[in-house]
Order: C-alpha cells, then structure tokens, then sequence
C-alpha cells in the first residue's frame, strides 16, 4: 500500500513514477464518481423546457405560436408555465376577432420579454396592464400579446402592421437591447472562424450540464457578487452591445411604424425593457459605454413615440436577482410587475382611452 | 481590524473588501507568488519576495497612511529595542523595553483596564497585531542570549513578523525555526511536499468551509431556539454548550492547516497549532494540544521562568509541585485573559487557570494517595479515560461560554432553564462528551485498523487523494451554495 507521512518536514518519499498518472488519474475518476449522479439528481430536480412547443415556425416575417395550442415552458430556476394561444396564435385569453363592444384592446409587439416567456400569464406584463387598466376604468380591457421569442429586428415592422389590424386602443411596442443587435448578431454567427465554432461547442456543451447550470445560479444570484463583476465590465473599455448601424435601422423601423399607426389613429408607446446588467449598471456610479436607453429615448423623441424607461422607476434597494431568471436572463413575474406599474401609468395618463375619471377608479378602490 | 463595508448607496460602487484567509482568492494569489518566490533560490530574491507580499497583504486591510501608523510605529519601535538589547543594554534598560512592548500591546489593543482617555481618537490597523506583538516580544526576550535574535536586520524583522501566511491569526513561530527556513536550508519542496502542502490547504479549506459552518448554523439555530419544555431546553443547552469548541476547532484547526499548507509553497513549515486536542483525558494535556504555539510560547516565557524563580526561593521541595499549580495558574490565566480586552475574557482566563491549576493539584493528590506508579496505571484505563476525556471536554465548553456569549445572555439562559434545568443540562454535556468522543476514538481505532498489507488504509495516498477530492468538491459545493459568504477566522479578533 502506498503511504506517505502526513508531516510535511517529513524527509521526503519519492514518489513512483506509476503515480504520476494514477493519481490524476484517481482525481478525475473521483470527480467523475460525484459529477454524474449529481447531474442526473439536479436534472429530476430542476426540470429545464427552454423551448415553447407550440413555436416551431420561424421562417415566416412574424413569428406565430400555432392557433389554440397549449404549451408547457420551464427555466430550471423558474416554475411551470402554461402558454395557451388563441386562435391568431397571440397569447392571450380573449379572442383576435373584432374589439367587444365597450372594450378596450391593447396590441403589443415585441420578443419574448412582451411575450412573458417563462413567466405564468397573469403575471406579465401584458396580463397585468390589462387587469389594472380594467380595475382602474371599470371596462374590459384586454392585451393581444404578439410577443414572441424571434420577433424582433426586422419582424417588428411587419408585427406592428399585424396588430394594427386588430384595431387597439394603442401599440405597445417593447424592445431590449438584445432586439437591437438581433439580427446583426445572426449574421455574425454564420461567418464564425473554426476554432470560434469549436470552443462555442464546448461552451454548449457545458452549458448543458444541468448542475453548472444550478451553480451558476447560485452565484448570479450574489447581488454584489454580480454588480462587482457588471461594474468591472462597464470600467473596462468594452465594444459597444448596439452599434450606432443597430440604432439607425431601429430609427428607421420604427419611422414606418408611427408612420402605419398614425394613419389608424392608433397612438404608440415605446417600452424599454433593461437586461439586469443594464439594471445593475444603471446603480453604479459609471455610465455604459453605449446608454442603449438614453439612445432609444432620444429615437423615440425625434420620431414623436411615447417612451418608458423603467430603470428610472425600479427602486435601488430592490434586488435586482428578483427580477430575472438570473442564467436564463429573462425578467421574471416581479419584473414584470415594475414594467406593467410603468405602462400603466403612462398610458392612463398619455393615451386618451385609457384616461379613467377619478370616480372610475373610487368606485374600483371602494 | 477596519470592518469592510459591505453595503452600498445608489450612484456608489461596492468597496473591495480585504482578502479573508483561508479563500480562493488568498490561495490563488499566495500560488501566483510562489511560483515567483521560486524562480531564483537566491536568499536576497527570496527575502524580497517575501517582504513585498507581507507588506502588500497587510497593505489590503487599508490603505490610509494614518490607519497603518501605529501599527508600524509598534514594529519599528519594537525593532530598535531588539537591537538595543542585542547590542548589550543594561538589565534595567531591557526590563523597560520589555515593558513598553508589553505596554504599546495593551495601549493599541484598547485593553479595558487601561482609561479610554488614552487611547488615539481615531481608528487604526490592528489585525494580526496579537501575533506580531508575540514574535516581538519573543525576539526581544531572546535577543540578549541569542545573539542572531539580537542582530536582526530590519528586512529579516519585517518578514518574520509580519509572515503574512501567518499574520491573521498565528500561528507564532520562533524566530529560530524561521530564520531556518528562509535561510540556506529552506524545507524541501518536491513533488511530495507538493501534494502534502495541498492535502494540507485543502483539509484547511474543507474544515473551515463546511465543517464550521455547519456546525455554526446548528448552534446559531439551537441559541435562537431554546424550546419551553424543561427536558429539551437542558438537552438544547448541553448541545449549544457543546457545540461551540467544535466550531471553535474547525474554525481555527481549518485556518491554520490551510495557512501551514500555503506557507509551504514558500518552504516555510510553520508549527502545527492543534493535535487532537479533545481526545485529551485532562485539561493540562487538552492545552498541549490547542493552540500549541501560544501555549508553548507561554511556557516558555511565563511558565518555566515563573517555576524556575519561585523554585528558587523556596527551601521545601514539597512544596514545588504545589508552586507548579501556581505557575500554571498565572500561564493559563494569561493566555485567557490575551483573548480579549473585556471582562468576559478575564473570566475565561480565570476559569482556565484554575483548570489546569485543579488539574494539577489532582494530580499531586492521586499521587500521594495511590503512589505514582499506581496513579499512573490508573490514569491509563479505558474507563478513566473515557470519563476523563468527557469531563475535560465539558471544562473546556463551559470555559468557552464566556468565549461567545455575555453574562446577560448566560444569566437569561441560566434563569430560562432553572436550577433543575442547569444540573441536567451539565449532567448530559458530561455524559454527551464523555459518550461521543469514546464513539469517536472507538470509530478512529477500528478505522486505522483496516489495512492492506499491514498499512493502514487510511493513510494510503491514493484513498487519501480520493478524500481531498471529495472535500474540495464539497468546498466548492459549500462556496457556491453560501455565495462566498463564510465566516471569518474567530481568532482574527484576538
């Protein structure tokens, strides 16, 4: 058996040469021997459905869920979610066909942050904005939610002439910074390097280990943990997210969109959703390199667009990892929450349909 | 030392906090200047290596010139007083040196005894001063007789007190061992040595992570919860009770096997702290195995110095072992008293020494009554031992009350159990600790008994590969699932 004394002023053993490979050896076995069950545990624990079923076509200009299908989605930090679809494949309960009378009707448009993707229905921002509209006015008020993953970049014109036709009350159109860059960032993906394509393999490959996945979690969900490493990125002289080229098209797009809206008469809000690190980034005493909504703002100024910054109304003591999926990036029901207070506000307050009386809202209140 | 400021303002970034030992990060910085240390085994290399990453790590406690002044005015002035006695100062002039050492120590430490008119009106570094002031003293102690002590250069003094392996919470090396190791003859660092100094820094790492924790949480939860039923508040007591000295061990046992690991990677062996030390079947054994080189430094420098001058001045040689007790008292009662500057801490130091005082005069007694060979033979049977063990361990947890509690506390929890409530509480942490550690010595017994040709498995490298595997997992796991958050060294206060 080999031994070696525990006292390290011990004279000292060589060691055999044989043991220079089994004992690496020996560790790699042993990590091996905890890893796998633990993998396997950590998958029948946290069960992970990124995908939505009911979204298998992407080819067309606007991405549809299938009419009435029924999906169940899960990020492996978040809970189950049913996604039921009408029969225009919006997410949404009541039906795309002609506005009830006396009801109010928003149209949104937008990725899967206007979608509410992993979060339950009544907790989107959709959902929400509708249910306190209604509260608020007293009179049906129902969101055709158009959101999908992939509808966005080029798909957002075309969206907006979509949900135009369903004759709202007002377009909603939400936007991230990852929408800006979209369709850049694809086309960059095409024309990657070898070696580029090998290590993004074997960076899939561990992402798809379930347990670094949990580990993540675990440490994204330090809030100084994660500020220390956003503000040492916005410190650094990073390349820009969104190129001034991803701004000019989204000028561009959303020219034609007021542009289809004015001539319905349908007024429009901008809704700037913030990634947690733009969240986090916006705490810390530097600026980004790239304010992508300061940039937005400024667009929807010169374009005559109502525009909501929610950074500017989620308090600072609010963790920011309650308000996102914290690896899967999406912003959860309590995100939700603060985007559907900001919508709700502007648009009782900008949008004339939904401008409720005082005694409206006594009566709800009482 | 200056807490780190953990919250923070909107529009602020967070402050970095100073490096914790034992860490990820401490380690990865302490194996980057290793590698550095190494590329030349010229001494003046090594030496200036060493020195800057002693100052550069207390240099991440802070920064502010006016923080680090009396810290730095206590090593210089410590400094030119071992070289003043080494150069031959007179027995009164090295008296008063000692003295203003001794003084300076209790002054920047704000001991309470001393008015709080006196101390400086502003706050400033004292981390790891308890141990410099230790090296300081010793150096100054020994610098008259020693004459390498007494010549000392400045680069030398520098690194060896401020070992910034070893400045957070000891362990106190001599200077002697020290000046070994970085001298001609550092300790060898092979592939061996390699492997062992990880063993080392990874058991470190796993006791301090997860064993501390764990057993943290436990008494954190049972001192939140004492339950109204009379039985399970004595038997929630006896474990609270109990609980501390094995985090107190973990704690510090795991900091110091991580530290003597890293300082390896320097080819410095630092002194082993601990070595076992609830299997101790008295309380004298029990602080030769804690804390071993504050309580050999004592003996050396209080104990035998005490007994050798009382030995002196008396003519009755029955007597010396009684004036031993005495010399045990005072050593013992210092070294509880060093922990601390508040009133809770002199209770400590003088429960420990009348423990180990008691212990001796126990002994003194068996002797006399069974003779010594029989007291002898006595003290060695299993049932003696496994009771002896249980009450010192119950001495050492009842000692340690005043470590982590107050008397408000301790007069609230004696007043909710009751008098009934106290005896039982006491009766189960006797039998508790007696019952356990008999379990546990049994399990280490039948443990080593399982060899593979006629070794030990357990000491086998390879099984022990596979266990520092499995515990740095399990500190990974720990790190992980506590963000980064563990506790701190407790003697990092002291």
């Amino acid at each position: 058996m080999a031994q070696i004394d525990p006292s390290p002023t011990a004279p000292a053993e060589r060691l055999p040469r044989r043991d220079l490979v089994i004992l690496p050896l020996l560790v790699l076995a042993t990590i091996l021997g905890v890893v796998a069950p633990a993998e396997v545990i950590v998958r029948r624990a946290y069960p992970l459905v990124d995908l939505d079923a009911c979204v298998s076509d992407l080819r067309g200009p606007v991405v549809h869920a299938r009419p009435r299908c029924v999906s169940r989605t899960k990020t492996a930090e978040g809970p189950w979610v049913v996604n039921r679809y009408n029969e225009c494949g919006y997410r949404t309960p009541e039906s795309c066909g002609p506005k009830p009378a006396g009801a109010r009707r928003i149209a949104m448009i937008g990725s899967s942050i206007a979608g509410g993707f992993l979060t339950p229905y009544p907790q989107t921002m959709a959902a929400r904005t509708a249910a306190a509209l209604a509260a608020a006015c007293g009179k049906p008020v129902e969101a055709q939610n158009l959101g999908l993953a992939g509808n966005n970049g080029r798909s957002l014109a075309p969206s907006a002439e979509e949900a135009l036709r369903l004759e709202p009350d007002v377009l909603v159109v939400t936007l991230t910074s990852h929408d800006l860059s979209a369709d850049r960032l694809a086309a960059q993906r095409g024309a990657v390097r070898p070696w580029t394509r090998l290590a993004s393999r074997l960076r899939e490959a561990v992402d798809a280990s379930r347990l670094v996945y949990m580990a993540r979690s675990l440490v994204l969900a330090d809030e100084q943990g994660y500020a220390s490493l956003v503000h040492a990125r916005q410190g650094a002289d990073a390349a820009p997210a969104v190129s001034a080229g991803d701004l000019a098209l989204l000028e561009s797009r959303l020219a034609v969109i007021k542009r289809r809206a004015a001539e319905r008469d349908v007024p429009v809000v901008l809704v700037f959703a913030p990634s947690r690190e733009e969240l986090v980034g916006a705490r810390g005493a530097a600026r980004w390199p790239d304010d992508v909504p300061a940039a937005i703002g400024e667009i929807a100024r010169r374009q005559g667009l109502d525009f909501i910054d929610p950074l500017q109304t989620i308090p600072a003591d609010v963790p920011s990892a309650s308000l996102y999926y914290v690896v899967n990036h999406h912003m959860n029901g309590r995100g939700h929450a603060y985007l559907a207070a900001a919508l709700t506000s502007r648009l009782r307050a900008a949008v004339p349909a939904f401008s409720c009386r005082a005694g409206a809202v006594a009566r709800q209140a009482g | 030392m200056l807490p780190a400021r953990a919250s923070r303002r909107r529009g602020c970034r967070p402050e970095r906090p100073s490096v914790q030992v034992p860490s990820f990060s401490f380690l990865a910085a302490a194996v980057l200047a290793a590698l550095l240390h190494g590329l030349s085994s010229d001494r003046r290399w090594r030496s200036g290596v060493l020195l800057v990453l002693n100052l550069g790590f207390l240099l991440t406690f802070t920064r502010e010139p006016l923080q680090l002044a009396p810290y730095a005015a206590f090593l210089l002035l410590g400094f030119a007083f071992v070289r003043r006695i080494g150069a031959g100062a007179p027995a009164c002039t090295r008296a008063a040196f000692i003295l203003a050492i001794l003084a300076g120590f209790f002054w920047l430490k704000r001991y309470s005894f001393l008015p709080d008119a006196l101390f400086l009106p502003f706050s400033y570094l004292t981390v790891g001063l308890s141990y410099v002031f230790f090296r300081v003293l010793h150096l100054a102690l020994d610098a008259r007789e020693d004459p390498q002590a007494g010549r000392i250069g400045l680069l030398q003094y520098l690194n060896y007190t401020l070992n910034f392996t070893a400045l957070v919470s000891g362990p106190i090396q001599r200077f002697q061992d020290y000046q070994r190791m970085t001298g001609p003859a550092p300790a060898p660092l092979g592939l061996t040595q390699l492997g062992l100094a990880a063993e080392r820094i990874v058991a470190g790492l796993f006791k301090f992570t997860v064993l501390a924790a764990v057993v943290q949480l436990a008494q954190r939860q049972l001192a939140a919860t004492l339950p109204a039923d009379p039985r399970q508040a004595a038997a929630c007591a006896a474990l609270l009770t109990a609980a501390y000295p094995v985090y107190l061990f973990f704690n510090f046992s795991g900091y110091t096997s991580f530290v003597i690991g890293v300082a390896r990677l320097f080819r410095i062996s630092l002194p082993e702290n601990f070595n076992q030390p609830f299997r101790a079947p008295s309380f004298i054994e029990y602080w030769s195995r804690w804390h071993m080189s504050l309580s050999n430094w004592l003996k050396a420098y209080v104990y035998n110095p005490l007994l050798l001058h009382a030995a002196r001045r008396v003519r009755n040689p029955k007597s010396l072992p009684y004036l031993g007790a005495g010399a045990l008292f005072v050593t013992f009662f210092l070294i509880g008293v060093w922990h601390g500057r508040t009133w809770n801490f002199f209770v400590f130091g003088v429960l420990n020494g009348a423990g180990v005082a008691l212990n001796q005069a126990y002994r003194i007694w068996l002797a006399a009554l069974l003779g010594r060979p029989a007291a002898t033979r006595l003290s060695r049977q299993p049932l003696y031992v496994f009771v002896a063990r249980g009450l010192t361990f119950s001495w050492v947890a009842f000692t340690l009350l005043w470590f982590w509690s107050d008397w408000p506390e301790l007069s609230r929890y004696a007043h909710g159990l009751g008098a009934g409530g106290l005896t039982a509480a006491a009766a189960m942490l006797i039998l508790g600790g007696c019952v356990m550690l008999g379990l546990l010595q049994a399990l280490r017994v039948a443990a080593m008994r399982l060899a593979v040709g006629g070794q030990p498995l357990l000491t086998s490298r390879y099984v022990r590969t596979v266990w520092a595997t499995l515990m740095l997992m399990a500190v990974l796991a720990v790190t992980l699932v506590t963000r980064g958050g563990g506790g701190d060294v407790v003697y990092k206060g002291f």
